[in-house]
C-alpha cells in the first residue's frame, strides 16, 4: 500500500522537475519589457513628422508649434496600427508568461508529500488510508503540471511562424519608414531651416549660435536613430529567441532551457535601456 | 494560341516606399536650389514659390510614408489574428488552470484534515477542519 502512494507522488515530482518554467517566464517577462519601450518610438513616428512641418517656420517668427497636420495625422494613424501589433505581441508573451508563471507544481508537490505523511500516520490498510491515497492519485492525475506543460508547448509552436513574421514586420517599419525616411527627411529639413535662416543674417555671431542649436536638434535626432537601431536588435533578438524557443518546446527539459533562452534574456535586458534613452 | 502573361509581384509597401523616398529627395533638392548661390540671383518670389513647392512635395511623401506603414501592417493581418487567437487560448488554458488548482488546494485540505485525524490532536483537526471549510465557503 505504501508502494501506491510513493508511486504517484513520485510521479508528481518527476513531473514538476520536468515543467518549471522559469526560464520561459523570465523569457516573457523581458519580451514585454522590450515592446514595451518601442511604443515611444511608434508614437514619435508622427511627433518626427510634426517637427518636420515646424521647420518650415522660419527663426524668429515667433509663432506656437503646429499640433495638427493631415500628412503627419496620416502617418500616426498607421503607427498607432503598428503600436497596436506591438500591444498584440505584448499581450501574447504576456499570457505565455502567466501560463509559465502559473504555480501548479508548487500546490501539486505539497499535496503530494502531505498524502504520504497521512498514509503513514494511519496506518496500513486502514479505509482511512484508501481514501488518503484516493485523494492523492486524484492530485497527481488531474495532471495540472502535464496540462501546463502541453499547453505552453502548443501555444509556442501554433505562433511558431507568425511571431517572427510580425516582429519582421515592425523592425521593416522602423527600418525603412522611421530611420531611412521619416528621421532622415526630419535631419535634412531642420538643416535647411538654419541654412535659410544663416542666408539671411551674416553676422558671425548669430551663425555660432545657430551652429550651436543645430548640433543639439542634430544630436536630439542621432539619439532617436541610434535608440531605434537597438530596438531593431531587441526585436531581432526576441524573434531569434521566441523561434528556437518553439521549436525546441517539446523535447526540452527544463534544465536545458536556461542555456536556451538566458543569452536572450541577458542580450534584452542590455539593449532596453539603450532604446529608452531616445525617447 | 497562348497568352504569356507573366505575373509581376507587387509589393505596395516598398512601391509607397520608394516614392516616399524621391518626393523627400526631390523636395530637399528643390530646398537646397533655392538656399544655393544662383547667377542671375533667384528673385524673393521664386524663392517663396520654390519652398511651396519643397513644402508641397514634402507633405506628399508624408501621405506616402503613411501608406508604405499601413501596406506593411495590412500584410501581416492573417499573422496579427492568429496571435490573437492564440493568447486567447493561452488565457483560457489559464483560467481552466485556476479551476483546477481550487480543486487541488481543496483536496491538498482534506489531506491534511486526515492527518490531523490521524495523529488525534483535537487543536490540529479544529484547524484543519476550519481550514477546509473557510475554503470551501470561499
Amino acid at each position: 500500500m505504501r508502494a501506491y502512494i510513493f508511486l504517484p507522488v513520485s510521479l508528481l515530482f518527476a513531473l514538476s522537475g520536468c515543467t518549471t518554467p522559469d526560464a520561459v517566464s523570465k523569457f516573457c517577462g523581458v519580451a514585454v519589457t522590450t515592446l514595451s519601450s518601442a511604443k515611444p518610438l511608434f508614437e514619435d513616428m508622427k511627433q518626427s513628422c510634426l517637427r518636420e512641418v515646424n521647420s518650415r517656420t522660419s527663426i524668429g517668427t515667433f509663432a506656437p508649434p503646429v499640433t495638427e497636420d493631415k500628412g503627419c495625422e496620416a502617418i500616426g494613424g498607421k503607427s498607432s496600427g503598428a503600436e497596436a501589433a506591438v500591444e498584440l505581441l505584448s499581450d501574447y508573451y504576456g499570457a505565455i508568461n502567466s501560463l509559465a508563471l502559473f504555480g501548479t507544481s508548487k500546490v501539486g508537490g505539497e499535496a503530494g508529500v502531505l498524502a504520504e505523511k497521512s498514509g503513514a500516520a494511519v496506518g496500513v490498510g486502514s479505509p482511512a488510508q484508501t481514501a488518503l491515497n484516493s485523494i492523492a492519485t486524484f492530485v497527481v492525475n488531474t495532471g495540472v503540471s502535464g496540462y501546463q506543460e502541453r499547453k505552453l508547448a502548443k501555444d509556442l509552436s501554433n505562433s511558431s511562424g507568425d511571431i517572427p513574421t510580425v516582429i519582421n514586420a515592425l523592425i521593416k517599419i522602423i527600418q525603412s519608414d522611421y530611420i531611412d525616411l521619416q528621421l532622415k527627411s526630419e535631419e535634412q529639413k531642420v538643416a535647411i531651416r538654419f541654412q535659410e535662416f544663416a542666408a539671411e543674417d551674416s553676422s558671425g555671431q548669430v551663425k555660432v549660435m545657430l551652429d550651436d542649436r543645430w548640433h543639439a536638434d542634430q544630436q536630439a535626432i542621432q539619439a532617436r536613430r541610434e535608440s531605434a537601431r537597438n530596438l531593431i536588435f531587441a526585436l531581432q533578438a526576441l524573434s531569434k529567441g521566441t523561434s528556437e524557443l518553439a521549436a525546441n518546446a517539446n523535447h526540452l527539459k527544463a534544465k536545458e532551457l536556461p542555456a536556451l533562452l538566458n543569452p536572450y534574456v541577458t542580450q534584452l535586458q542590455s539593449l532596453v535601456p539603450q532604446v529608452q534613452k531616445g525617447f | 494560341m497562348t497568352s504569356d502573361v507573366r505575373k509581376i509581384p507587387i509589393d505596395p509597401a516598398a512601391q509607397a516606399l520608394e516614392l516616399a523616398k524621391l518626393f523627400n529627395d526631390v523636395s530637399f533638392a528643390i530646398d537646397e536650389y533655392r538656399l544655393s548661390e544662383q547667377d542671375p540671383p533667384l528673385s524673393k518670389s521664386e524663392k517663396s514659390r520654390l519652398k511651396n513647392v519643397a513644402q508641397g512635395m514634402e507633405d506628399s511623401a508624408h501621405y506616402l510614408t503613411a501608406e508604405a506603414i499601413g501596406a506593411t501592417l495590412e500584410a501581416i493581418q492573417p499573422q496579427l489574428d492568429n496571435i490573437k487567437l492564440i493568447t486567447i487560448q493561452a488565457k483560457t488554458q489559464l483560467e481552466v488552470l485556476k479551476d483546477a488548482e481550487k480543486v487541488i488546494v481543496v483536496a491538498t485540505l482534506a489531506l491534511n484534515l486526515g492527518t490531523a485525524m490521524a495523529a488525534g490532536n483535537p487543536l490540529s483537526i479544529i484547524a484543519a477542519a476550519d481550514e477546509l471549510a473557510e475554503t470551501l465557503t470561499a
